[in-house]
């Protein structure tokens, strides 16, 4: 949101009779500058209240929101902020509320006419996936927020920017503060077992640094050993998992089960298969969405790594 | 065998058994010693995928192409790979179960399509060639958008989605899966073998089919038999490694340059050439590239230049 220049135009007065601040104190007038103080203090009182709300959408009775991202649908419940969204996709399943929500399609392919029609005043969306989208809705001037939290401290950033937008800074305050004591609470790790995260099973994909789950891991007290990986969800050689022979195996795709994957040929070596250390149905939602729910994903990923703690 | 062609299956074998020995050889997984034996299951898995899949495309592309008279005639031109892909996308998609047997529906899937190519060519009762690769051409485009929809529809990633439409050696067995292989390795011999023996009908029918009639040959018949087969056996290795493209399109007019349009010499010369090409292929991909490449982008980058160069020999 960038603050206009029309915008501070009124308010220039105000400013202007607090310069002379500095100007007065020789003088030694007591009473004038008992008046020179209260109006100091007057324009100050001002310009907080401006900085603090003035300049953001703070009439939330009036909010008309539409969220594209899962993510961010989520973020907008937790601060309170439910009862402004106008319209979500089929994606955002969570919280429960989110559900019955109108939908305007799917994550992957919203419809600009059923958000139009909504006549939203602020479209949350995503790159790259709604680059087309972003460039209809900014011909048509509907204003838009662009979410793309690229690590666990932008979602913090992220929380506080949407909850502000949506008129609910102390809510998005005390959110992201308990996520971070929650996100402190856990221990770092002396061991770090390398891990091995699965996302296809056909051909085999895993995810490379830079990804979310790759920074999930890391907090949690795990190793990605394909973290080199320049590509963000890579395909990998059957062979360079042998390789890497990882302590743990993830499989966060419905292709195979734990089993499927002890039984694969080949791959009897590997000391997650030996020491049985393949985890499945896990709760995906919880890894890959950047929203209130992240920590959740680092505490999930913490259990599994380390199980005595 | 006639003297004059040992040169050229002395080539060929040759470039099989290199094409084995690389492939089991080098792997982002290392050349030697201990290495190499703890990756050695996962190496010989590959290289029998590779044979059968390299040598069932090239000699299925070859009888196709002998028998509809059409030196475009392949896998993919008639749309067995596409439905063979969807048919394997589809019961991917369906979940943990069905995933399992995406071989079956790899099968079905090309089953299917033959059918509906067939009967999309059958005008008054009759089949035509041109009919037949026309409905080929359109039921292959048809079935690539459907095997996008498929993967959009199941929430896959676009990832999978190439690898399924261009193919890869990448697949990994489990003790249940490789039987599934075994069955279509054993399929694939069997079919391969049954297509050979229909050698003379297929050179009689490439001279044209009023001709093959005068001569006695039951063309429906022929035809027929044939896309069965080639169905089943694209169907059941599109399944384990996704739609490859241009090794059923081009080996069969390689072998042709080497021993001429005999079927029974094209057809055991494709299958060889088909999978020694293919393991080529398969180590440039795996090993160039950190990661690997979709099979089809190396089988193209090799096959077209080739191509090219046959159309111009032959204006």
């Amino acid at each position: 949101m960038k603050r206009s220049p029309g915008f501070w135009g009124p308010r220039a007065p105000g400013l202007a009779a607090a310069a002379p601040v500095g100007q007065c104190r020789p003088e030694g007038n007591l009473r004038h500058l008992r008046n020179l103080r209260l109006l100091c203090a007057a324009a100050l009182t001002i310009v907080l209240l401006v900085a603090v709300c003035g300049h953001r959408p703070s009439v939330e009775s009036g909010l008309r929101v539409v969220s594209l991202v899962p993510s961010v649908t989520e973020i907008v419940y937790a601060v309170g902020a439910g009862k402004t969204l106008v319209g979500n996709t089929n994606q955002c399943n969570f919280p429960d509320a989110a559900k019955s929500v109108y939908k305007v399609g799917d994550f992957m392919s919203p419809d600009l006419e059923r958000i139009v029609a909504l006549r939203p005043s602020l479209v949350f969306l995503t790159l790259p996936m709604h680059r087309q989208m972003l460039e209809r809705l900014n011909e048509m001037k509907v204003p838009v927020y662009v979410s793309r939290p690229a690590d666990i401290e932008a979602v913090f950033k992220e929380i506080d920017t949407v909850s502000q937008l949506l008129g609910r800074r102390a809510s998005g305050e005390s959110l992201v503060a308990a996520m971070r004591r929650r996100l402190d609470s856990i221990p770092v790790f002396a061991d770090t077992p390398r891990v091995y995260v699965e996302i296809s099973g056909t051909p085999l994909m895993t995810a490379g640094g830079g990804t979310f789950i790759n920074e999930l891991l890391a907090r949690a007290g795990g190793r990605n050993v394909f973290e080199s990986s320049v590509q963000e969800y890579p395909v990998v050689d059957p062979e360079a998992v042998l390789q890497a022979d990882p302590e743990v195996i993830l499989l966060l795709h419905p292709d195979m089960s734990a089993q499927d994957v002890a039984a694969r040929i080949g791959w009897g070596g590997i000391s997650a298969v030996k020491h049985g250390r393949i985890y499945d149905e896990l709760n995906e939602d919880l890894l890959f969405r950047p929203g209130p729910r992240i920590v959740d994903g680092v505490v999930l990923l913490a259990k599994l790594l380390h199980p005595g703690h | 065998m006639q003297r004059r062609f040992l040169p050229g299956w002395v080539v060929l074998i040759l470039l099989l058994v290199a094409a084995s020995a690389l492939s089991v050889a080098v792997g982002p997984g290392g050349f030697t010693g201990a290495k190499l034996s703890a990756v050695m299951d996962l190496r010989l898995l590959r290289l029998a995928l590779g044979i059968i899949a390299g040598g069932v495309l090239a000699v299925v592309g070859a009888s196709l192409q002998g028998l509809l008279q059409n030196p475009l005639a392949d896998p993919f031109t008639m749309g067995v790979a596409s439905g063979a892909a969807l048919g394997a996308s589809l019961t991917l998609v369906l979940g943990r179960t069905a995933g399992a047997f995406a071989p079956v529906g790899g099968f079905a899937g090309a089953l299917v399509t033959m059918l509906v190519v067939y009967a999309l060519a059958r005008v008054r009762g009759r089949v035509t060639v041109t009919g037949l690769v026309l409905a080929g051409v359109i039921m292959s485009f048809l079935f690539s958008s459907l095997v996008m929809l498929a993967m959009i529809l199941g929430r896959r990633t676009l990832g999978e989605a190439v690898y399924m439409m261009m193919g890869h050696l990448g697949a990994v067995f489990t003790g249940t899966t490789v039987w599934l292989f075994g069955a279509v390795a054993v399929l694939s011999v069997v079919g391969c073998a049954w297509l050979f023996s229909m050698s003379r009908s297929l050179d009689i029918m490439s001279s044209g089919e009023e001709a093959a009639e005068t001569l006695g040959v039951d063309t429906q018949r022929v035809t027929k038999t044939v896309f069965v087969i080639s169905s089943v056996l694209v169907g059941a290795v599109v399944s384990f490694t996704g739609a490859i493209s241009f090794v059923g399109l081009v080996v069969p007019h390689l072998v042709r340059m080497l021993f001429g349009p005999e079927h029974r010499r094209v057809l055991p010369g494709s299958f060889v050439a088909g999978a020694g090409i293919l393991l080529l292929s398969d180590v440039l991909a795996r090993n160039v590239v950190p990661g690997g490449l979709p099979l089809s982008i190396v089988t193209a980058l090799v096959g077209v230049p080739f191509f090219i160069y046959l159309l111009r020999s032959r204006l």
